[in-house]
């Protein structure tokens, strides 16, 4: 296989290189190759196994072009033709090289190609879910011969079910083994492969085992053929019935932009954006936009047959449908009861970290105005309401942006892969393909980066690692006096930390620290948080800062003030905007922390609430006792999409909009904005969360919430949140082809435009950015770890984006999507434990114990383990304090059952 | 005057005589009997099977692509070993044309990667109830008691006109000798 480091469109050197191209002269780096450059500068050369995110295989030879050599001694004669035509994927240019694309030689072997690749092609293209968006076809139209020669009986595999998401019918497979490099190289799990030689060669899984990674969904798009094809929409429609809508992801934190495929309104299919001028009703198979398999199977919750899609009223202990005004009436009357019985703090807002900035701003602004208090939260799966605060801070220091590249990245803590998919994917393929070092610090190393040849793992137990940054901070200072107490947390040699405290010093340009806040939902962000900004200030201003937090639009709830203390903007831009007299008070203090809300309520504090999303209630971890005190409360509206244990509880039921039915926008952990589009209006009579707030605080008396639509919203949004903001509500919509079939770019594949290119999605003065001062506050300490049990292990723990989570338990694929629980392993660990990798393991938490696959990896410090919260049933309960763990291999026995 | 009227009459008698009884009569006695139809005749639509019974359309919607008046619908769903019901992996679930919306044009059959569409001779296209228009497949599959033996291959290409008839029409438009099935 081809030179792995080489990435075409990423790493062109810098010396300038004068060629040909179809005669013209054109201008290209150094180690660029043909193709490239010939895609840039708008010459289409088909192909199939070459792809802009993946390493060059040169296999499907669909791109040979006819080249022409200058004589090298004698430099004034005309160049002479190549003895052989060459492959424009692998032909680095050169100077004064010809490159004819669309000669008669180019045209005879595209011809000869397409007609070889046929051969064993079956053609069923009638009932290939391909037929429509095929490579195949388009360059059997373009470039093929329109008839066959083939006279013989083609080739025939059997059909395997290896993978429950993905279809593989091997007898349409060229051999382009796009498949097999997306998986090496960005999936980072080696699980498929070329089987055979010759006539028998075939595409398949090691062992029919199934493609498990979060991502694996991909190799359905990138494969230019239909053997590939999406198990859960299969034959559900053709493509070309499908109507588009570019909308982002809700799941991934990421902000992975996705198009939504439907038909008659409803859902067929998620992919990444289908942003193609030269076909605009197909997906785009040379997509860079990678999404996780959350999104783009998941995206269909909506359609759960628990949604409920009408209002609903408490009376007489049920809960009676009934419409959204007399909902908004009842709510807004029990509301208003509820802080005139028990004064205005004893009503509480809780907002979705999956709503929009929008709904997250009204609630703000309604807790702020309509209710006069502070107690508006979105943070309720944090560990403490300090490891909530220490989170604010991180966002308040955020500056970090991926799509500006990186010369080094410190990841701190973290299990990126599996709580920001395609955040991770970014940072890896940036690091790999660049050969740049990744430095990672902390109790837990996502297994995911150990494609980067410039890895670097500094283990340490999860108290330490505050204590860790610090140190290195010292270093970096000078303070060499620390080094050796981090070379014992470390478990190295004095020198290697050195060496490391060199690397640090001598990274020239922009590079990243990036820092994990999910861990043990944030039980040591007070230390860490501050140790991380102290470090980043030690680093210098070249060194950016992104916080990771897998909750989709945390960031930009951070950013309209849907949090206690908080508000969108300063206060006398509030106070004019919310039309506020100067005399009365904008209440930013004293608020309730999500975190503590159930407690407040236990105590009678709290007696009203008013929830957008049950989600938000569904991430606290002890549910038992979250659904006991829902119980008490007097006022308890919440506006959702699902009959649950939750919203069964409700006085006053909302029937929010799923994400395809409503509109907004959301920030991504980079702060940078998307727009969630929303396919068609809300169902039935759900109504979406703006309108709904807004009812409320109109029938509440207020006046400044006159709004007539969403973007009316934004645009005093954005004006508080943004004020550089120079784009438009209609502006942040993805490009893409609109919600019509009438226009039709009649078919030019060579009017292809060039690959992907972050800076599209760039709105000027989009960022959400705040501060650039650097952190000087100080460092808590952080209480010493109680030492765990002989043959215990001290458990460390991140949610996973596959695990229980409200929304994905009603995706109809639910079962499909949810990962099987895994716990990972250091590698000395396993030795004393004689546990192999991929062996079966009873991990045992207080008295719950599950049985799990044992990864062995240098992910979990020695003498700590790692579990994915959520999976297999197992709830972790503990609220941030430590947890020890016992992990015992399964017996013979046990395995029979499994 | 008479003389008159009878002639007239005779005339109106000759003509009555002769196509109710001679060769050349140009009405037939509808219902009772029914005028058999040229080989592409283009009447209602029919949903063919192969003899084993299996059903030839596999759901693939080209027709529904190429009917420019938009009048079929069509959703497919997947062949299992226990549930065959056309002969490769996906079959039609639905399938709905719009006999209202259609202006039998023919595209359809010619679409038909399988021929399993075919427009057929049936021309008697009136109904009592504007439901009753959209067909599905109960409506146009071939039914098994027909024993699936009259397959009918559709070739557009095939012209029925030769260079003789065409003259022939064009000299007389009203003969229809010349037209196959005659």
């Amino acid at each position: 296989m081809a030179d792995q480091t080489v990435h075409p469109s990423l790493k062109p050197g810098t010396e300038d290189i004068r060629f040909f191209l179809n005669d013209r002269e054109v201008v290209g780096k150094k180690g660029e190759t043909i193709i490239t450059v010939a895609a840039r500068e708008g010459v289409y050369i088909p192909h199939y196994c070459w792809h802009p995110s993946l390493s060059v295989a040169g296999n499907c030879r669909l791109c040979l072009v006819e080249v022409h050599l200058p004589d090298p001694r004698n430099p004034d004669a005309p160049a002479k033709p190549a003895p052989k035509p060459v492959i424009g994927c692998q032909t680095p240019i050169s100077n004064g090289l010809r490159v004819y694309t669309e000669s008669k030689v180019a045209q005879e072997c595209q011809q000869g190609m397409m007609e070889f690749l046929l051969v064993n092609h079956p053609l069923d293209c009638p009932i290939c879910d391909r037929g429509g968006e095929c490579q195949l076809q388009r360059y059997s139209m373009e470039y093929g011969a329109g008839h066959t020669r083939m006279a013989d009986e083609k080739r025939k595999f059997h059909k395997p079910q290896a993978d429950p998401l993905i279809d593989i019918e091997r007898n349409r497979c060229i051999m382009c083994t796009r498949c097999v490099r997306f998986n090496d190289e960005v999936g980072g799990e080696h699980v498929m492969g070329v089987f055979d030689r010759g006539e028998g060669n075939y595409i398949g899984t090691f062992g029919q085992g199934p493609v498990s990674n979060i991502l694996s969904g991909n190799i359905i798009d990138i494969c230019p053929v239909g053997c590939l094809t999406s198990r859960p929409f299969r034959f559900k429609a053709r493509v070309w019935e499908l109507a588009q809508t570019q909308s982002t992801s809700i799941w991934d934190a990421s902000g992975a932009k996705v198009t939504h495929w439907t038909r008659n309104r409803k859902l067929m299919r998620t992919t990444p954006p289908s942003r193609k001028a030269h076909d605009r009703y197909t997906v785009n198979e040379d997509t860079e936009e990678f999404i996780d398999n959350i999104t783009r199977f998941g995206s269909d919750f909506g359609l759960h047959a628990d949604r409920w899609d009408e209002s609903r009223i408490r009376i007489g202990g049920t809960l009676i449908p009934g419409a959204f005004v007399e909902a908004v009436r009842q709510a807004a009357g029990s509301l208003a009861k509820t802080k005139v019985n028990h004064g205005a703090d004893s009503i509480a807002v809780l907002v979705s970290p999956r709503a929009t900035m929008e709904e997250g701003f009204l609630a703000a602004k309604f807790a702020r105005t309509v209710i006069g208090n502070d107690n508006v939260d979105w943070r309720m799966s944090f560990a403490t309401a300090a490891s909530a605060d220490a989170a604010s801070l991180a966002f308040q220091h955020a500056d970090g942006d991926l799509n500006d590249g990186f010369s080094a990245v410190v990841l701190v803590n973290g299990d990126y892969l599996h709580q920001v998919p395609t955040f991770a994917m970014r940072v890896k393929e940036y690091a790999r393909l660049n050969n740049k070092p990744v430095i990672m610090i902390g109790h837990h190393h996502d297994a995911y980066f150990s494609k980067c040849a410039g890895r670097r793992q500094y283990g340490c137990r999860p108290a330490e690692t505050s204590r860790a940054l610090e140190l290195l901070s010292l270093a970096i200072k000078g303070d060499a006096a620390g080094n050796g107490e981090l070379a014992k947390i470390f478990s190295v040699a004095e020198s290697e930390v050195a060496s490391l405290v060199d690397l640090l010093k001598g990274v020239a340009g922009k590079a990243l620290l990036i820092q994990s806040l999910e861990d043990m939902n944030g039980a040591y962000l007070p230390s860490e948080v501050p140790a991380a900004l102290t470090l980043k200030a030690a680093l210098g201003a070249t060194w950016k800062y992104i916080p990771v937090l897998r909750d989709r639009n945390a960031f930009g709830l951070y950013a309209v003030g849907a949090q206690p203390g908080r508000l969108p903007g300063s206060e006398e831009a509030v106070r004019k905007a919310w039309k506020i007299n100067e005399k009365a008070q904008i209440p930013t203090a004293g608020g309730q922390h999500a975190r503590d809300l159930v407690a407040a309520i236990e105590e009678g504090r709290i007696k009203g609430l008013l929830a957008l999303g049950a989600d938000v209630l569904y991430s606290y971890p002890d549910q038992d006792r979250l659904l006991a005190a829902l119980e008490k409360l007097e006022t308890f509206v919440v506006s959702d999409l699902f009959n649950s244990e939750i919203t069964r509880r409700a006085t006053v039921f909302f029937a929010a909009a799923s994400n395809l039915e409503r509109d907004g926008v959301m920030a991504d952990l980079e702060g940078n904005l998307a727009r969630l589009k929303d396919v068609d209006g809300p169902t039935g009579g759900a109504r979406p969360d703006w309108e709904t707030l807004t009812g409320i605080a109109t029938m509440m008396g207020s006046t400044a919430f006159a709004y007539e639509s969403v973007e009316d919203v934004f645009n005093e949004m954005i004006r508080l949140v943004a004020p550089g903001f120079r784009g438009s509500f209609t502006g942040l919509e993805l490009a893409g082809p609109a919600n019509d079939h009438s226009v039709q770019d009649p078919g030019g594949a060579r009017r292809r435009t060039p690959a992907y290119n972050p800076g599209d999605y760039r709105v000027d003065g989009a960022h959400l950015r705040w501060s650039s001062e650097p952190f000087a506050g100080a460092i808590p300490a952080v209480a010493a770890e109680a030492p765990a049990a002989a043959g215990q292990f001290l458990l460390t723990w991140g949610e996973h984006v596959q695990g229980d989570d409200y929304h994905l338990n009603h995706a109809s694929i639910a079962h499909l999507l949810k990962a099987k629980p895994y716990v990972e392993v250091h590698p000395a660990d396993a030795a004393t434990l004689a546990l192999e990798d991929g062996k079966r393991a009873v991990l045992t938490v207080g008295t719950e114990s599950i049985e799990v696959t044992a990864r062995v990896r240098k992910g979990p410090a020695q003498g700590t383990l790692y579990f994915p919260a959520g999976l297999g049933g197992l709830k972790l309960t503990g609220l941030g304090e430590s947890l020890t763990a016992g992990l015992q291999p399964a017996l013979e026995t046990e395995l029979a059952s499994v | 005057m008479i003389f008159e009227l009878l002639k007239g009459l005779n005339i109106a008698a000759h003509h009555m005589v002769r196509y109710m009884a001679g060769p050349g009569n140009v009405t037939v006695e509808y219902p009772e009997v029914k005028r058999e139809q040229p080989p592409f005749f283009r009447g209602r639509h029919r949903l063919q099977r192969y003899k084993d019974g299996l059903e030839r359309c596999v759901g693939c919607a080209l027709c529904a692509a190429v009917c420019p008046s938009e009048a079929i619908y069509l959703e497919a769903a997947e062949n299992t070993p226990e549930h065959r019901v056309s002969a490769g992996e996906r079959y039609a679930e639905v399938y709905q044309i719009h006999l209202l919306r259609c202006i039998f044009c023919g595209f359809c059959e010619e679409a038909c990667p399988e021929n399993a569409i075919i427009m057929g001779p049936s021309f008697e296209l009136a109904m009592s109830k504007r439901t009753d228009f959209i067909a599905d497949k109960g409506d146009m599959l071939d039914a098994p008691e027909k024993g699936f033996g009259d397959y009918h291959e559709y070739d557009p290409y095939i012209s029925h006109v030769t260079a003789e008839s065409d003259k022939k029409a064009k000299a007389d438009p009203w003969d229809k000798s010349h037209a196959a099935g005659h």
